[in-house]
């Protein structure tokens, strides 16, 4: 019993690291652009 | 991206994702089935080493911004933000985990209990040390502001954590403390689940860092 | 300059622009006034907030009267004209800290009497004990405050920042002194709170210490 609660952990977390890995590689998209602008 | 030309980051990446699943598979398979609890006391697996390298990070944030004001060198600046990022998502993760736990197991989401508390003040000092990066003026300033906050709130954790601890003895304790008195099994898969979530921050911090150190570098040139 | 010339610089300048002082103990008494009207209880049933919000008074009072305390610099750009002497940075914290810490007592001086009235404050049971506390715990205040109130002065959203940074990082004060409080109070044995005291005096000596350690980092320009 409680599979969902389990299962809701396990989304949350990988759901907000990957996120967050997201935004830094956005972070690093916006500063690579930077660099290239003359 | 070229954080990945570096082939050390590329197995760190390889052997984290590795252990990631086979935790996983120890926890969904191996992990004894506790009565009544069932599959809400595997969260325990996920949360507690959470709350492990939540620490970690917020202990690298004090030595980080200590160094940064000692020396002024930039990069200690950049080992402290990585840090207190990584830090504070992991934080994010217990607030969030800590309550899905608590539900099916005491029937409530949030009872203001000790370490859950401890942590919703962690998180909302943190907030403030962004919040003085993002409004600090120029990085010369931001940066050490936000070092001097670093090592204010390292320094007040031992004193929030004790104060909330005896604040409302009468709330019941978060479940992951009877763990202790379960399986060697148990414990195994937990240090297991433990290392394998400080690589995981390492990875998230040893990224973090590549890319502050590239925003860096722009401020640093434009500048000139 | 010495520590005592620089207490004595702040109170003068407190004494003639009495800014300070003046708005912590109007905002006080109104805020007694919306407690009194927002909790319509009986006393036996506002005896039990009473120590919270007696502290979350002072914490406000507090915020308002430290975003005034370098009100001196600011206006006539005195900062620069002070760090540019020979005085040591962490004297300046503390000078600061000294005489913040006066007018926070000042300013309860006057506030306490209104809880005592309105709200039914009573320490006779251990008025001593009651005194050291405050005394204590406005140190603890003052020490966190200055701090941060010395980086929100050059800030955007100084105001903002400072109650935002302070709040969460004085949990455990604000924890401690209505944890004592109440036990004063309610007139039980004092015995339970030693270990408020402990937090209390630690965290007060410890925030002293990293802010005489950091101030530099924080009025340098």
């Amino acid at each position: 019993m409680f599979k969902g609660y389990f299962i809701a952990v396990i989304v949350a977390v990988w759901g907000v690291l990957l996120s967050y890995l997201g935004i830094v590689r956005t972070k690093e998209n916006k500063a690579r652009r930077k660099r290239e602008k003359p | 991206m070229d954080y990945f030309n570096h082939k050390g980051n590329v197995a760190l990446a390889l052997v984290t994702l590795a252990l990631v699943l086979t935790g996983l598979w120890l926890i969904i398979f191996v992990a004894p089935l506790i009565p009544e609890q069932e599959w809400a006391q595997r969260i325990f697996y996920y949360h507690v080493p959470l709350a492990w390298n939540a620490f970690l990070g917020y202990m690298g944030v004090l030595a980080f911004s200590i160094a940064y004001l000692v020396t002024r060198k930039p990069k200690w600046d950049i080992y402290a933000l990585s840090a207190a990022e990584t830090g504070t998502v992991f934080c994010l993760l217990i607030l969030i985990t800590g309550p899905i736990w608590a539900k099916p197991i005491w029937g409530e989401a949030w009872t203001w209990e000790p370490r859950l508390t401890t942590t919703l003040i962690l998180f909302l000092v943190y907030v403030g040390y962004f919040m003085i990066r993002e409004f600090g003026g120029p990085y010369e300033r931001s940066s050490r502001y936000a070092a001097v906050l670093g090592i204010l709130a390292a320094v007040d954790i031992p004193l929030i954590y004790f104060a909330v601890d005896f604040w409302a003895p009468q709330v019941q304790s978060h479940p992951q403390r009877d763990m202790s008195a379960h399986s060697s099994t148990v414990l195994k898969i937990f240090l297991f689940s433990l290392f394998t979530f400080t690589l995981i921050l390492i990875n998230m911090y040893k990224y973090r860092v590549h890319v502050a150190t590239l925003e860096l570098k722009n401020l640093e040139e434009t500048h000139v | 300059m010495t520590l005592i010339h620089l207490v004595k610089k702040e109170l003068y300048h407190e004494i003639r622009a009495k800014e300070s002082i003046i708005s912590m103990v109007v905002f006080g008494t109104s805020v007694i006034l919306l407690f009194s009207f927002a909790f319509n209880a009986t006393p036996a049933e506002f005896a039990r907030f009473l120590p919270g919000l007696m502290w979350m008074t002072f914490l406000f009072i507090s915020i308002l009267g430290l975003l005034r305390s370098f009100s001196a610099e600011k206006e006539m750009d005195a900062y620069a004209a002070l760090l540019s002497s020979p005085v040591d940075r962490g004297s300046i914290y503390l000078g600061k800290l000294f005489a913040f810490w006066i007018f926070l007592l000042f300013a309860q001086l006057f506030i306490l009497p209104l809880f005592m009235l309105f709200l039914n404050l009573d320490i006779s049971a251990y008025p001593l004990m009651f005194v050291g506390l405050v005394m204590v715990t406005d140190w603890a205040i003052a020490a966190v405050g200055i701090m941060i109130s010395g980086m929100g002065l050059r800030t955007r959203m100084g105001e903002v920042l400072v109650p935002v940074l302070m709040f969460p990082l004085m949990s455990p004060v604000l924890i401690a002194a209505t944890k004592v409080t109440h036990t004063i109070v309610s007139g039980q044995n004092l015995s339970g709170t030693n270990f408020w005291m402990m937090i209390l005096f630690t965290f007060a000596v410890v925030f002293s210490a990293t802010g005489y350690l950091t101030f530099g980092a924080i009025s340098e320009e």
